[in-house]
């Protein structure tokens, strides 16, 4: 069996993972703490994505990403390359998929921080900016830890969205998820077998550290 | 170098109408029972909230001015202020905690030894009393130096021995660092200990007729107020019952 799309769906979820963090974090501290004009329109937006059907999710985001798109046309102006059916592609539409799973811990963790934290630090001379890092992000690192391992696992079952904007390309855009489904329809069993439980083992050690995480965090609250 | 408020704020059940002034080295007590708008008075001062009208300034410096629209931040007003409620930073050690606002470890050192706590250095803020947390407070609330120092009944949680020792701190501070102080509480006996000057405030306002005196060597004194002796009695009598009624 070619172990290559199980790596590649790791590198997928690990790139994917650490760059919506990244975006995630202060998109949901500016929801939270600024009083933001139709914060609940921006909040449904941001969570769409759990409900949508991945196919529909996938054919809007490769209208968007293709050529004649926006995303698409700004990305071939920056780096003169295209961003369909490559692997920054996958990491961008896998990381709007997985949005709201790193959103949903990471607002519960933000509002569960006193604010009187946070009204301490700006009368010590703290910037908005500066209370973020120094305040809330130390005071949520179990938020954090459960918006990055939610997004991981999505992502490593990702199967949808990543075939409508990455297609089957051995090498590039074949993850696990795909190559499953074309074991299963070439009558590849054994190997089906095989990609499945690894994939089925890594989800469940993922769900095992949320819980466990969670268990932490209360018993510290 | 006076601080001077002069503030109108609209509440649900009454409106915060208030204007005073407090001097370097002086320590005003804002005295009045629960929900008289004392907190509230003390988040405007700090910025953290914005009244209806009102001008505050510090040294000639505006904090505040809803007449020209000008409020600054609460991170450049340059305050000290001493929450009623713990609020030092959980993940942060009792030295990290002094240490956000100060910038050097040198002056955190001091403050910590100051204020009787620097055995404690290491110490993260849910393994200390309430007595030692709010003295960790209070030496963070002065790791800035602050032009000005509030005090939010920062001893009300605290057993009647931890106040008492740290009644005798804040005496100390007051002396050593020279900076107008305003403390609120319900403590009438407290804010007599304290206090250079002592201000009732019921239902956001300050009962003026209710007798200011100065808390000096001479004191109780009618001459320097102006007042005769029963008033000061009126006044106490008067608060007493305010307070023991709560309302």
């Amino acid at each position: 069996m070619d172990p290559t799309p199980l790596y590649l769906s790791a590198k997928l979820a690990l790139i994917s993972t650490v760059v919506l963090l990244v975006i995630a974090a202060p998109l949901t501290y500016w929801l939270v703490y600024y009083p933001v004009r139709g914060r609940y329109f921006i909040e449904s937006l941001v969570t769409l994505p759990m409900v949508l059907p991945p196919t529909a999710l996938g054919f809007f985001l490769l209208v968007a990403m293709g050529p004649h798109g926006a995303i698409g046309r700004f990305w071939e102006n920056l780096t003169g390359s295209a961003l369909v059916f490559t692997f920054t592609g996958i990491v961008v539409a896998a990381m709007a998929h997985s949005l709201p799973y790193a959103f949903q811990p990471l607002k519960t963790a933000f509002e569960r921080v006193d604010k009187r934290l946070l009204e301490s630090a700006y009368v010590l001379g703290c910037s908005r900016r500066a209370a973020f890092f120094r305040v809330v992000l130390p005071n949520t690192v179990n938020g954090l830890a459960a918006a990055a391992i939610l997004a991981f696992a999505h992502t490593m079952g990702e199967f949808g969205v990543i075939l409508m904007v990455g297609g089957s390309i051995p090498g590039k855009t074949k993850v696990a998820s795909i190559a499953i489904y074309e074991y299963v329809e070439a009558l590849h069993y054994k190997e089906a077998w095989v990609l499945s439980l690894a994939l089925v083992t890594i989800s469940y050690l993922v769900l095992l550290a949320v819980n466990l995480l969670n268990r932490r965090g209360k018993h510290e609250a | 170098m006076r601080l001077e408020v002069e503030i109108v704020k609209e509440l649900p059940r009454f409106a915060i109408n208030i204007s005073f002034a407090c001097g370097r080295g002086e320590l005003l007590a804002l005295v009045g029972p629960s929900g008289a708008g004392k907190t509230t008075l003390m988040r405007i001062i700090a910025g953290l909230e914005q009244p209806d009208l009102g001008r505050i300034s510090y040294a000639g410096e505006t904090w505040l001015d809803t007449a020209r629209k000008t409020s600054l931040p609460p991170q450049n007003r340059g305050l000290g202020y001493v929450f009623q409620e713990y609020t030092l930073f959980p993940h942060l050690s009792v030295f990290k905690n002094v240490a956000f606002a100060a910038g050097d470890d040198g002056k955190v050192a001091d403050l910590l030894k100051l204020l009787e706590v620097w055995h404690l250095k290491d110490r993260r803020p849910a393994k200390l009393s309430g007595g030692e947390r709010q003295r960790v407070a209070l030496a963070q609330a002065l790791a800035r130096d602050p032009k000005v120092l509030l005090l939010d009944e920062p001893f009300s949680a605290l057993d009647v021995v931890s106040r008492r020792k740290l009644r005798k701190e804040l005496n100390k501070i007051k002396e050593e660092f020279n900076l107008p102080i305003i403390h609120i509480t319900h403590d009438l006996e407290e804010a007599e200990f304290l206090a250079d000057r002592l201000l009732p405030m019921v239902d956001g306002r300050i009962e003026e007729n209710w007798l200011v005196y100065q808390h000096s060597a001479s004191r109780p004194q009618a001459a320097s107020t102006g007042r005769p002796d029963d008033k000061i009695i009126d006044f106490r009598d008067r608060l007493k019952l305010k307070l023991a009624n709560g309302d």
